[in-house]
C-alpha cells in the first residue's frame, strides 16, 4: 500500500508540471483567440468587453491560478470556439477516443498475441522471422499512409466500409454501424502495437516454455492447453504492462487518425482547438492526456506489483 | 539475400499489391455536367450535405464558421428584416413587409403580420426590440456581449430604435447611411420566449427562429439534423429532412459523395471534377462576389511602389491557374469585382498576363536584380479555396521575374488575427497576406476595406485615396439606390486602378450534387435557398 | 508511436577482466553486424537513399520546386515522368530524390541533438544522485508523460510551422527517453567495483565521467538511439503531413503525402508513392537498429 501511495506522491509534481506546460504552450502560441471572437470591424470597447468576459485581461500567473483552481473542481471553462462548456465537449470526446483506442488496443493485443505465440513455437525458423517482420512493418509504417491505402481499397474500390466519421447519419447508438466505422481507423491506429506486443509475447512465451517446471509438466504428459494456461498466468504481468502502456500511447497517437477520419475524439478536438487558438480546450486537452498517461502508468505499475510478487521486493 | 527477401517480403508485397490494385482503374475523361435541377417536379427526401467547416456552426443569431455558417445554419433557422436574394442579388422583403426612409437616417419598417416563431410565439415589434436590446443595449437584462461583439460591424451605425406600434419598428441611425440596407440582411431575429426560457448561455443549444428549418438534433462536431418549419411564412420547404455533416477535408468530402454517404459536397478537390462529371454528378459553378487576393503592405518596400504591385499581378498566369491548376473552378480576376457584377467597372484598367512588361516595371522601380517578399497564407478557411497549391503556383510564377516569394503558413484563425491587427502588428515582417473577400456582398464593403483604417475598418494596407473617400461619402449619403450603386461602381473602379489588393482569381462556388438532388437553383451569392430543394427516392 | 524503454540486463558482479574485453567486444560487434544479412540489406537501402539524395541534382533534369501546371497529376509511367507528376506539375521522382534529403535530416539530426542533451542530463542525474537526480528526473517526467506525437504537435503548433521550429520540437520529444536510458546505464556503472576504486583514488568528477562513464554508456545509448531514428522519421513526416513541419515548396516525403492527399481518389498510385519511401526508410532504420541491438547484446 505504501508503494502505491509513494507513487502517487511522486506523480503530483509531474501533474503540476503538466498543468504548467499545458498553460504555457497556449500562451506561447502566436495569435489571440479574441480575434476569432471579435471581427475586424468591432469597436474598441466591444473588444475590451469580450476580453474582460473571458478574464484575459488579468496577469498571467493569476489566469493560471484561476484556471488550475477551476480545473481541480472539474470546471474547465467555456470553449471560445464553440461557446459551450468545455466539459461538455470533453466528456463526449474522451468517450469517443476511448472507443477508438480500446478497439485499437484490442486489435493490437489479439493480433500481437497470436503472432507472438506462432513465432515462439517456430523459434528460429522462417515463420518466426516472417512474423517478426510483420511486427516491424507495423512499427515502421506511417499510420496515415496505411490509412489512405485502406480507404482506397475498402471504401472507394470495394465499397465495403465507410470513409470517415463515427456513425452514419441518424445511426447513433447502432453498434453494428459503429463497428463498421471503427475497423479502418482502429487497425490503422493499432498496427504499431502489433509489433511491440508480438515481440513481448514471443519472448515471454519462450521464457516460460524453457522453465524447468514446464518441462516437468510436459514430462508428466500435461496437455498443451494447460501449458498455455500456465504461460498466461506467468506472462500476464509483462504483457499487461505493455498493453497498458500501449493504451496510453494510443490515446495520444489517436490525434492523427482522428483528424484523418473525422473521428470526434479528444485528439481531433485538440487539433481543431489548436487551429482555433481555443485556449480553454487546448489547456484542458493537454492536461487530460498527460494526466491519463500518468494514471495509466501508475495503474500498470500497481497491477504489476499485485500480480508479480517478485517486484515488491526490489 | 534470400533471407532478407523473406524477412521483408510482407512489407514489399503489401506495397506492391497496394500499388497494383489502386493503379488500375481510375480513368479520367471529361464529360458534361447536367444540371437537372429545374426540369422535374416533386418534393420530399432527405438531403445530407458535407460542408467544409470542422464543427457545427453556432446556432445563436450570429453564426460562426464564416459565411458557410450563415448559408447552412443561420439563414435556415432565422430570418432578417430584409433578405438578400441569392439568385438575383436584390433585396427582398422578409420579416419586414415594407420599409420607408426618406433621409437614409430614420428607417421605418412595417413588420410582416401573421408570422410566428417556431415555438409559436408571435413576431412583432416587441420581439424585434428584444433582439435589438440583446445586441445593443448594455443595460437590458438579456444583453449578450459575445453576440453583440460579433454583429457590431452591422449595428454600429444604429443610434436608437423604438416600436411605433405593435407591428411598426423604427430605427434611427447616427448619420445618413444608405449602406444600412445590406447591414440589415445579416441581423437575425430569435424568439424572445426561448431566450428568456433558456438564458443567453444555453439558448444556442435550443435555437428558435422564424426560418424555413428548425433543429431536430445537434450532435456537436458530427451532425446537425434540421427539419422543415411547416408553418414558414413563405411556404414550407420541400425536404423531409436536412442533415449537415462537418467535413473539413476535401478528399473526405469527395470520398463521401462517391460512396453515397452524402448527397451534396461543398468544394471537392478540383482534380475530381472530370471524374465526377463523367459519373453523372451535378458539378455546379457560378460566379459570385468573391475574390482571392494578396493584401500587400503598401507602407513599406517593395509594395509601396505601384509598379511592383502591377508587376506582381502581371507575372501570374491567372488563366492557367484557373483552368489548369484549379480545373476550371475559378475565373481569372481583373480586380475585386467579377464581370457581371453590378459594381464591375468597365473603364478600369485590367492587368493581363505579361512577363515582359512585369520585368520592365520591376526594372523601372529599381528591382532589376530581383526582390524578396514574404507572404503569410492561411491553410484553409471559408472562401480561401485551395491556398496551398495556389500560393505555390504564385511562388513559381513570380520567380520567373525575379520576385522571390517566401510563404509562411498559418491557421485561418491566426491569419484573421493578423489581418485584424494589420501590418503593424503580427504582420510586421510580412509584405503580404493571402486572403479572400466578398466585395460587394455588403454595400459598406468598399468603405470598410479601403476607406476606414483599423481598428474601425480593414484598410490595413496603408492605402488612402481622397477621391475614393469622397465617392464613398457621397454614396453613403445618397437617397437614390441607383445613384448609390453607380457611385459604388465608380469607387470599385478606382480600387481596380490603384491596386491596393493584388487580386488573383474569383472562386466559382464549386459544389457537387448527387443526380437525385432536384430543385436547387445555383446561386450567384455566398448564400443559398434550400427551400426549393428535394431529393428523388 | 511508442518510445519503449527496453530494460537493460540485470547486473552481473563484474571483475576487471571485463574492462579488457571491451576492445574485443568492439571487434566482435562489427563482426556480428557483418554476418547479419538484415543489417546488410537495411544498410544498403539507407546508403542508397543517402546517395541519391546527395546526388539528386545530377540524377534528374527537373526542378523539385517548380513545375508545369499543364502537366499536373500525370499517372504512373507517363512519358518522361516514371512516377507521374504532382498537383503543381512537378516530377514525383525528382521530389522523392530531393525529399530524401529533408527526411533523412529530420530523422537523424533531432536524435543526434537529443542524444547530446539527453546524455548530459542523464549522466548528471545518474552520477550526482540525490537532489540533482530528483530535479532532473522529475522535470523529465513531465515531458515523458506525453506521447511523442502529441508533444511534437503541441510544440510545433505553438512555435509555428517551419523546419527550424521542427528542429526544436523533435529533440525535446526525444530528450526524456534518452536521458532515462543514460541515467539507467550510469546507475549501473556506479555499482561496479572499478568505479568505487576510481572514486577512492581521489580522481575528480570530470575525470571519472570522461574516462569511465562516457565510454561505458556509449553502447546502450547508441543502441537505443539507433531505434529512435525510425521513429523520428515517422514523427517528422507526420508533422509535415499536418502542415506543421517542412513548408512548401520544399520537397519532403511527409508534406508530399499531405498535398497529394486530395488527389487520392483520382490518382491513387501517385498519391501513395512518397508514403512507400517513408515506410521503407523507417523500416530499414528500425531493422538496422534491431541488428545493432542484437550485436551489442543489449536486449531484454
Amino acid at each position: 500500500m505504501t508503494r502505491i501511495f509513494h507513487r502517487i506522491l511522486l506523480a503530483i509534481p509531474t501533474l503540476f508540471g503538466i498543468s504548467v506546460v499545458a498553460f504555457a504552450l497556449v500562451h506561447i502560441m502566436p495569435g489571440s483567440p479574441v480575434d476569432a471572437l471579435v471581427p475586424p470591424d468591432a469597436t474598441a470597447d466591444v473588444r475590451a468587453q469580450v476580453i474582460h468576459s473571458f478574464g484575459l485581461d488579468k496577469p498571467l500567473p493569476v489566469q493560471y491560478g484561476l484556471w488550475l483552481l477551476n480545473a481541480l473542481h472539474g470546471n474547465f471553462g467555456i470553449s471560445m470556439g464553440m461557446r459551450v462548456p468545455v466539459n461538455q465537449l470533453l466528456g463526449q470526446a474522451i468517450e469517443n477516443t476511448l472507443i477508438l483506442a480500446v478497439a485499437a488496443a484490442v486489435f493490437g493485443f489479439l493480433a500481437g498475441t497470436v503472432l507472438g505465440i506462432i513465432s515462439s513455437l517456430n523459434q528460429g525458423n522462417w515463420i518466426d522471422r516472417f512474423v517478426s517482420a510483420i511486427g516491424l512493418v507495423g512499427v515502421s509504417v506511417p499510420a496515415y499512409w496505411f490509412a489512405m491505402i485502406m480507404v482506397i481499397l475498402f471504401s472507394v474500390k470495394l465499397g465495403w466500409l465507410p470513409t470517415s466519421g463515427m456513425y452514419s447519419q441518424g445511426q447513433q447508438g447502432n453498434v453494428l454501424d459503429l463497428l463498421g466505422h471503427l475497423i479502418i481507423p482502429a487497425i490503422s491506429l493499432g498496427i504499431t502495437s502489433v509489433g511491440v506486443t508480438s515481440r513481448m509475447v514471443r519472448a515471454s512465451f519462450i521464457q516460460v516454455i524453457q522453465q524447468d517446471f514446464v518441462l516437468a509438466l510436459r514430462a508428466k504428459g500435461l496437455e498443451r492447453r494447460m501449458i498455455l494456461w500456465h504461460w498466461l498466468r506467468n506472462a500476464a504481468p509483462p504483457i499487461l504492462t505493455v498493453t497498458g502502456l500501449e493504451l496510453g500511447y494510443l490515446l495520444g497517437g489517436s490525434i492523427l487518425i482522428e483528424t484523418i477520419f473525422a473521428w470526434p475524439g479528444l485528439g481531433g478536438l485538440l487539433n481543431g482547438a489548436i487551429g482555433l487558438r481555443d485556449m480553454p480546450v487546448i489547456q484542458a486537452g493537454i492536461l487530460l492526456i498527460g494526466t491519463m498517461f500518468v494514471v495509466i502508468n501508475i495503474f500498470v505499475d500497481f497491477a504489476n506489483a499485485r500480480v508479480d510478487p517478485r517486484i515488491q521486493r526490489t | 539475400m534470400k533471407k532478407w527477401i523473406k524477412m521483408n517480403f510482407p512489407g514489399i508485397a503489401a506495397t506492391a499489391v497496394a500499388l497494383m490494385v489502386v493503379g488500375c482503374g481510375s480513368s479520367v475523361t471529361s464529360g458534361t455536367s447536367t444540371n437537372l435541377s429545374v426540369t422535374k417536379v416533386g418534393s420530399g427526401g432527405i438531403l445530407t450535405i458535407g460542408a467544409t467547416f470542422s464543427n457545427l456552426p453556432n446556432m445563436d443569431v450570429v453564426p460562426d464558421q464564416g459565411y458557410e455558417g450563415r448559408r447552412f445554419v443561420g439563414n435556415q433557422l432565422y430570418d432578417p428584416l430584409i433578405k438578400e436574394n441569392p439568385n438575383t442579388n436584390e433585396f427582398d422583403m422578409d420579416l419586414a413587409k415594407s420599409f420607408k426612409t426618406t433621409d437614409m437616417k430614420v428607417w421605418t419598417f412595417q413588420l410582416r403580420p401573421g408570422v410566428k416563431f417556431q415555438d409559436g410565439s408571435p413576431w412583432n415589434a416587441q420581439a424585434a426590440m428584444f433582439n435589438l436590446d440583446r445586441i445593443l443595449n448594455k443595460d437590458s437584462k438579456y444583453y449578450d456581449p459575445t453576440v453583440a461583439a460579433l454583429i457590431t460591424g452591422r449595428t454600429k451605425e444604429i443610434a436608437s430604435y423604438k416600436a411605433l406600434d405593435d407591428m411598426t419598428l423604427q430605427i434611427t441611425l447616427k448619420e445618413p447611411d444608405s449602406f444600412f440596407e445590406s447591414d440589415l440582411t445579416q441581423i437575425l431575429f430569435a424568439s424572445p420566449t426561448a431566450i428568456e426560457k433558456y438564458g443567453n448561455a444555453e439558448y444556442q443549444n435550443h435555437p428558435v427562429g422564424t426560418g424555413p428549418f428548425k433543429v431536430s438534433k445537434a450532435i456537436l462536431r458530427q451532425e446537425l439534423d434540421l427539419v422543415p418549419n411547416k408553418d414558414y411564412w413563405a411556404g414550407s420547404p420541400k425536404l423531409d429532412e436536412l442533415i449537415l455533416k462537418p467535413m473539413p477535408d476535401p478528399s473526405t468530402r469527395l470520398a463521401a459523395i462517391l460512396s453515397g454517404q452524402i448527397d451534396w459536397a461543398e468544394v471537392p478537390p478540383t482534380e475530381s471534377i472530370p471524374q465526377l462529371k463523367q459519373k453523372g454528378y451535378q458539378v455546379l459553378t457560378k460566379p459570385y462576389p468573391h475574390v482571392w487576393e494578396v493584401i500587400p503592405d503598401m507602407s513599406k518596400a517593395p509594395f509601396n511602389d505601384k509598379r511592383v504591385r502591377e508587376a506582381f499581378i502581371e507575372a501570374i498566369n491567372r488563366k492557367a491557374m484557373s483552368d489548369q491548376l484549379l480545373n476550371g473552378a475559378a475565373n481569372p480576376a481583373d480586380g475585386p469585382m467579377f464581370p457581371g457584377s453590378t459594381y464591375y467597372s468597365k473603364n478600369a484598367p485590367t492587368y493581363p498576363y505579361n512577363l515582359a512588361n512585369a520585368k520592365k516595371l520591376l526594372a523601372e522601380a529599381g528591382y532589376s536584380k530581383g526582390v524578396n517578399v514574404t507572404i503569410n497564407m492561411p491553410t484553409s478557411g471559408s472562401g480561401n479555396m485551395w491556398p496551398g497549391p495556389m500560393s505555390e503556383f504564385i511562388q513559381e510564377q513570380e520567380a520567373k521575374v525575379g520576385i522571390h516569394v517566401t510563404i509562411h503558413q498559418y491557421d485561418w484563425n491566426q491569419i484573421l488575427t493578423q489581418q485584424r491587427a494589420g501590418f503593424t502588428g503580427p504582420l510586421k515582417d510580412a509584405n503580404g497576406l493571402i486572403f479572400s473577400s466578398a466585395p460587394g456582398t455588403l454595400l459598406g464593403d468598399l468603405e470598410t476595406s479601403f476607406v476606414l483604417p483599423e481598428p474601425n475598418g480593414s484598410d490595413i494596407m496603408g492605402y488612402d485615396n481622397p477621391q475614393l473617400d469622397k465617392i464613398v461619402t457621397e454614396a453613403k449619403a445618397s437617397t437614390d439606390p441607383a445613384e448609390r450603386d453607380k457611385l459604388l461602381a465608380e469607387g470599385w473602379g478606382i480600387v481596380q486602378t490603384d491596386i491596393p489588393w493584388l487580386t488573383i482569381v474569383h472562386d466559382l462556388n464549386l459544389r457537387v450534387l448527387n443526380p437525385k438532388v432536384q430543385g436547387f437553383v445555383t446561386p450567384s451569392s455566398w448564400f443559398a435557398d434550400l427551400t426549393t430543394v428535394w431529393v428523388e427516392k | 508511436m511508442e518510445i519503449a524503454v527496453k530494460k537493460l540486463e540485470p547486473v552481473k558482479k563484474p571483475d576487471l577482466a571485463e574492462i579488457e574485453e571491451t576492445g574485443q567486444r568492439k571487434r566482435s560487434f562489427i563482426h556480428k553486424l557483418y554476418q547479419d544479412p538484415i543489417a546488410w540489406a537495411s544498410t544498403i537501402w539507407i546508403v542508397l537513399v543517402i546517395a541519391v539524395a546527395a546526388l539528386a541534382p545530377l540524377l534528374t533534369p527537373y526542378s523539385p520546386v517548380s513545375g508545369n501546371v499543364a502537366q499536373r497529376l500525370l499517372t504512373l509511367g507517363s512519358v518522361g515522368h516514371v512516377l507521374g507528376t504532382d498537383e503543381q506539375g512537378r516530377d514525383i521522382v525528382t521530389r522523392i530524390l530531393f525529399g530524401g534529403r529533408m527526411t533523412l535530416l529530420m530523422g537523424i539530426a533531432p536524435v543526434a541533438i537529443a542524444a547530446v542533451i539527453g546524455c548530459a542530463l542523464g549522466v548528471a542525474a545518474g552520477y550526482f544522485g540525490r537532489v540533482v537526480h530528483a530535479i532532473i528526473m522529475r522535470c523529465l517526467d513531465v515531458f515523458y508523460a506525453f506521447p511523442a506525437l502529441v508533444l511534437a504537435i503541441a510544440i510545433s503548433a505553438a512555435m509555428g510551422p517551419g523546419v527550424k521550429n521542427t528542429f526544436v520540437a523533435l529533440p525535446i520529444v526525444f530528450i526524456a527517453p534518452i536521458a532515462r536510458v543514460t541515467e539507467s546505464a550510469v546507475k549501473r556503472i556506479k555499482g561496479l567495483e572499478f568505479f568505487e576504486a576510481a572514486r577512492a583514488s581521489g580522481a575528480g568528477h570530470w575525470m571519472i565521467i570522461r574516462h569511465h562513464v562516457l565510454g561505458n554508456i556509449f553502447r546502450p545509448v547508441f543502441a537505443y538511439g539507433s531505434t529512435l531514428i525510425g521513429i523520428s522519421i515517422l514523427v517528422a513526416s507526420s508533422l509535415s503531413f499536418l502542415g506543421l513541419g517542412v513548408t512548401p515548396p520544399t520537397a519532403e516525403w511527409g508534406n508530399m503525402l499531405g498535398s497529394l492527399k486530395d488527389a487520392l481518389f483520382t490518382q491513387p498510385a501517385v498519391a501513395i508513392a512518397p508514403g512507400a519511401m517513408i515506410f521503407l526508410t523507417a523500416l530499414s532504420f528500425n531493422l538496422l537498429g534491431d541488428s545493432i541491438q542484437d550485436a551489442l547484446d543489449v536486449r531484454s
